[in-house]
């Protein structure tokens, strides 16, 4: 019975220790849920990353394509799609502020004139 | 991995241009680059390098957020749309009512930071709303 106890205190204790070091690392404002993949460069970081959520991402999308009227924008599980007409030059202005929202990407369908 | 190989020149070049807090990682098929810039230059010749590996970003494989922390709240900036009038809305949100307008290349005080993408403005008649910082540039 006794053996029995303090078995199950330490592996009580051992994994509250486990999930301590494993919380250890990572960023307050990362979400846990996400996985990553490591790499062993200097400027890689095993913090997952963060990805807009679909209504969010609806409005700052619908914001950043406001001034481009033949652009269609539409957003699927964190994916922004957009399709339609576009000068190049407006392209190169637009998709900085579409990477700026955290998509988790962005699908070019547009025909650029 | 193969996507770092791919976008390694514009790796080479936001470590070279001295990109503070560079992260970059590969997730699912796409290549995130975090990191801010000091200038609007630094992350223009960025999206360059990355035009130049995927011309128009046809293959959506990157997410490039390079942020440019250069306004300051006090300060003034000029408006930089294309041509026409910069909409002052009662909220940060193209949803919200228009409450005025700043002409192209006025000048309008940065009252407060909302996000990355709104600025709480005055313009030079006396109004105050919220402005997309896209088409605002420190003076």
């Amino acid at each position: 019975m006794n053996n029995k106890f303090l078995s199950y205190s330490l592996a009580v204790l051992l994994a509250g220790g486990l999930t301590l070091t494993s919380c250890k690392d990572k960023k307050a404002t990362t979400d846990s849920n996400t996985t990553t993949t490591t790499l062993d460069t200097l400027t890689t970081t095993t913090a997952p990353v963060e990805v807009s959520g679909d209504e969010p991402l609806r409005q700052g999308v619908a914001d950043a394509t406001k001034d481009f009227p033949g652009v269609n924008a539409t957003v699927t599980n964190g994916e922004v799609n957009v399709s339609g007409e576009i000068a190049r030059a407006d392209w190169m202005r637009l998709k900085p502020m579409l990477d700026a929202l955290n998509p988790k990407k962005v699908n070019n369908q547009l025909t650029i004139k | 991995m193969a996507l770092q190989d791919k976008y390694k020149a514009l790796v080479d070049a936001a470590k070279n241009a001295g990109v503070q807090n560079l992260q970059v990682r590969e997730q699912n098929n796409v290549l995130y680059i975090d990191g801010q810039a000091a200038t609007g230059s630094v992350k223009d010749q960025l999206w360059n390098v990355y035009n130049s590996i995927d011309p128009d970003f046809r293959a959506g494989d990157v997410v490039l957020d390079v942020k440019v922390d250069d306004k300051t709240a006090g300060t003034k900036a000029t408006v930089t749309t294309e041509k026409s009038n910069l909409n002052i809305r009662k909220g940060p949100g193209t949803d919200q009512p228009i409450v005025g307008k700043a002409g192209h290349q006025d000048t309008v005080t940065l009252i407060s930071k909302t996000n990355e993408q709104w600025w709480l403005v005055r313009t030079e008649s006396g109004e105050e709303g919220y402005a997309y910082a896209e088409y605002l540039s420190p003076q």
